[in-house]
């Protein structure tokens, strides 16, 4: 008996000895990301969608790149300078990185890259805006010179930190044909892996990464376009990062010792924007009246709280060059100075307390739409119901998104619950888009020649100091205008498992490379 | 009744004509313009006039119509504008998905309602019956994405016997399977009670008939009767509700995919649309209404194996 024991032991010894070697390697990491929605296409200068954006991040470099402080650091450009006249960027380009395939990173990679983005024919989606680019000239394999139309200071985030500064390999683009906007090659930390529609990419860890290298193995991104589904998928070990939650399931998750809830001011701005050349906002007086009708922090607190800060200009609080408090317009919540502006503006009570003017009553539709941006047609429904209070008769028109978009591009509407959403604090991505005249987001016809005046001295100020001054300017003549209602920055959201180590929750961009599970 | 197969199939080709019509009618009517989507937010207003034209957008609407018509016929849909891919690859890569997971509750519905529909009415207005006819309401009126996250809590949250959401792998596997149980039963129990209630009052009036009086005179067991007298002439209506349940469940996957991040046509038609991708729209739909259309068939011969008095002339 006692000698039939002796191999069972030594078996079980061995079997333990074997275990112990397993469990002793290094457990592979791969972490887990619940995306809102499926990627799409990962051709650079034709990705539009935050959801494909933030993995073409991991997969390709651009020549800078955005730090999580919000600063801009070096990437695939290791210096870069401005000519005297402001009129040309020169990059010194970093030697020895190689594209995913093999193939090499050199200048005559970039030029190639931007020139097809110039071209025409190749439906880029940022041609307009990187029309600031008059030539590209290569000096030498690592060396290249951008030369600009006119001086811009923001060239940087105009042009390279747009999804279109995202450099791909020339060699994919020459061989994969009409696989290349679906594989991408880049030269970032992770490598494109496996991608099965509607349900993950999978991405590798780059071990020739010119950079640190990144601590997952695999990355693993998960389409998942139900937010509850999220919570619960996070909840259930499904996924290991989730971008977005109820109000109320974030602060559950927030006191639960499992998650770590991560909320930080964004670039993302929402507000009311009124149709500057269409009745009845036509007139400033009302313009003003329904800024001083509107309680915005008790709105924004009320229907956002813990979800977006309120505001009172069209530039993030989070900017550098957000001006000072009491320096610029603002308009308190006086429904009586609304009512004088009105009165003063010719409209008179009529039947049921709505204002007339002979026989015009005073009412505007305020097209919104339905779960755009946080709470939109929720905070549509108050800001109507508070301008009955003076007057106004308004009502909301909730529209489905491309309808919306159509409608209020063409400036068919009087009023608009708008957001802009940008990648950084960078007063001019702002501005110009949003109120100087004839600019792309500007679709209330919002005119005003000396802001025009302001915002171009404001691409070419080199000094900070000077910029700050200008764009404190530019926020009053805005707010003087009163054509928006400054509303909201809407957070951003992530909730981690307390697992994860090494994340840094940042307005400015989403590093993944730093993520590891303890 | 290859004459009647061949017949059939002509006769779907004006359904399919105006579904086509159905889905370019509504997407024309709604605002919305697809080449500023393939032109980008910021772009010239030359750029987006000029995709219009390469589109095809710019000619007038029977034109287009045709153009589409035509070139369905040849089997092409035109490519997704949002990512330039043909609109029949990306169906391709999804429908079966969808096929699968309307297929799997289906056969989950038809089992539970047959079973609870036969219980009920052999023992009817009795306890049994009566709870059976609560749960069966409850079931249509159940919304699928709240009973998708009761499941969920349930088998995931607090059982964690099966994975939250998204498609494990192909079904034979383990993965496969757990992964399609909870949008199985949140899809097909609408369904399973509809076929549950219609059972019943089928079976009901079936055993009211002269030849199950009959069948039991002979002196055959109760489970004979019901099993090969009765019940095969009450799922004669059944069919036809299962036949048309799959075309709604191919149609209704739309929800349950959301809710449980399934990747079948659902999800690609909901982003088509919100975004105006209007050949992947089309294409989806013209597709669906295909399948539709060869699902009844199957149905109507299915009547024969059911019912051998019908014959197809």
């Amino acid at each position: 008996m006692n000698i039939s024991r002796v191999p069972i032991a030594l078996a079980l010894a061995l079997v333990l000895l074997c275990v112990g070697v397993a469990t002793s390697a290094p457990a592979r990491q791969e972490i887990v990301i619940g995306n809102e929605a499926d990627v799409t296409i990962f051709d650079p200068i034709r990705i539009q969608e935050a959801p494909t954006s933030f993995v073409a991040d991991m997969v390709y470099d651009p020549l800078v790149r955005r730090t999580l402080d919000g600063k801009i650091g070096p990437a695939l450009a290791e210096s870069w300078k401005t000519s005297p006249d402001r009129r040309t960027w020169t990059f010194n380009l970093r030697k020895g990185v190689k594209f995913h395939d093999g193939s090499e990173f050199d200048a005559s990679v970039v030029e190639w890259h931007f020139k097809r983005a110039l071209d025409p024919k190749e439906g880029s989606v940022f041609r307009r805006q990187f029309m600031v680019i008059e030539s590209i000239k290569v000096l030498d394999r690592h060396t290249i010179a951008f030369t600009l139309t006119e001086p811009n200071v923001a060239f940087l985030e105009f042009v390279l930190l747009t999804n279109g500064g995202y450099i791909p390999s020339r060699k994919a683009y020459e061989t994969l044909g009409e696989e290349f906007p679906f594989r991408p090659i880049g030269t970032g930390p992770f490598r494109w892996a496996q991608w099965v529609q509607g349900q993950r990419v999978v991405l590798e860890r780059n071990p020739d990464y010119w950079g640190t290298p990144p601590k997952p193995d695999r990355l693993i991104i998960r389409p998942i376009t139900d937010v509850n589904t999220g919570i619960i998928e996070l909840e259930t070990g499904g996924v290991h990062y989730i971008m977005r939650g109820s109000r109320e399931d974030l602060d559950r998750l927030s006191k639960d010792k499992r998650f770590v809830v991560h909320r930080v001011p964004t670039y993302r701005v929402r507000f009311i924007s009124m149709n500057s050349v269409r009745p009845p906002f036509d007139d400033i007086r009302v313009r003003k009246a329904v800024n001083h009708a509107l309680n915005v922090p008790e709105i924004t607190n009320a229907l956002t709280g813990g979800m977006a800060i309120p505001v009172d200009t069209i530039l993030p609080v989070e900017s550098p060059f957000h001006p000072a408090r009491g320096t610029y317009t603002t308009y308190d919540t006086t429904p009586q100075k609304a009512r004088a502006l009105l009165a003063e503006s010719g409209w008179r009570p009529g039947p049921g307390g709505v204002l007339q003017k002979g026989d015009q009553t005073l009412r505007f539709l305020l097209h919104s739409p339905n779960g755009r941006y946080y709470m939109d047609k929720e905070i549509s429904e108050v800001i109507c119901n508070r301008l009955r209070a003076v007057g106004i008769e308004c009502r909301v028109k909730v529209m489905d998104w491309a309808a919306f978009l159509a409608e209020v591009r063409a400036g068919k509407y009087e009023a608009a619950f708008l957001g802009w959403n940008q990648s950084s604090g960078e007063p001019s991505l702002f501005f110009d888009p949003l109120v100087a005249t004839g600019g792309r987001g500007n679709y209330g016809g919002f005119s005003d020649p000396a802001l025009d005046a302001v915002l171009r001295e404001g691409l070419i100020a080199f000094s900070e100091g000077r910029r700050k001054l200008l764009y404190a300017r530019a926020t009053d003549i805005v707010n003087k205008n009163a054509w928006y209602v400054p509303l909201n920055n809407e957070f951003k959201v992530a909730v981690t498992t307390s697992r994860m180590g090494g994340y840094v929750h940042s307005a400015a961009r989403n590093d993944f490379t730093t993520m590891f599970l303890k | 009744m290859w004459r009647y197969i061949v017949r059939k199939f002509l006769a779907a080709i004006p359904v399919l004509l105006g579904a086509a019509l159905l889905a370019f009618l509504i997407l024309h009517l709604s605002p919305g313009d697809p080449a500023r989507l393939v032109a980008g937010e910021s772009a010239f207003e030359e750029d987006v006039l000029l995709i219009r034209k390469k589109l095809g957008l710019d000619q007038p609407f029977l034109v287009q119509y045709l153009r589409f018509v035509g070139s369905s016929l040849r089997g092409e849909f035109g490519r997704s504008l949002r990512t330039g891919r043909p609109v029949r690859d990306e169906v391709a890569a999804r429908f079966p998905h969808t096929f699968e997971l309307a297929v799997a509750s289906l056969i989950l519905s038809i089992g539970i309602g047959v079973v609870a529909g036969v219980a009920a009415a052999i023992r009817p207005n009795t306890a049994y019956d009566y709870g059976a006819t609560l749960v069966a309401l409850a079931g249509i009126s159940t919304p699928v994405f709240w009973l998708g996250l009761l499941l969920m809590l349930l088998f995931s949250y607090y059982l964690g016997w099966l994975p939250a959401s998204g498609r494990g792998g192909p079904l034979w596997t383990l993965a496969g399977l757990q992964s399609i149980i909870m949008p199985a039963i949140a899809l097909g129990t609408p369904s399973a009670a509809i076929i549950a209630r219609l059972t019943r009052s089928s079976l009901l009036e079936v055993l009211r008939q002269d030849y199950v009086r009959t069948a039991r005179s002979k002196g055959l067991i109760e489970r004979a009767v019901i099993g090969h007298h009765a019940l095969r002439n009450a799922l004669i209506p059944v069919v036809t509700v299962v036949g048309l349940r799959l075309g709604a469940l191919l149609g209704g996957a739309v929800i349950t995919e959301q809710v449980f991040s399934w990747p079948g046509i659902g999800t690609l038609i909901v982003t088509a649309i919100n975004t105006r991708d209007y050949p992947m729209v089309q294409g989806t739909m013209l597709i669906a209404a295909l399948v539709f259309v060869v699902v009844n068939l199957c149905v109507d011969l299915a009547y024969a194996l059911v019912d051998p008095r019908i014959r197809y002339e």
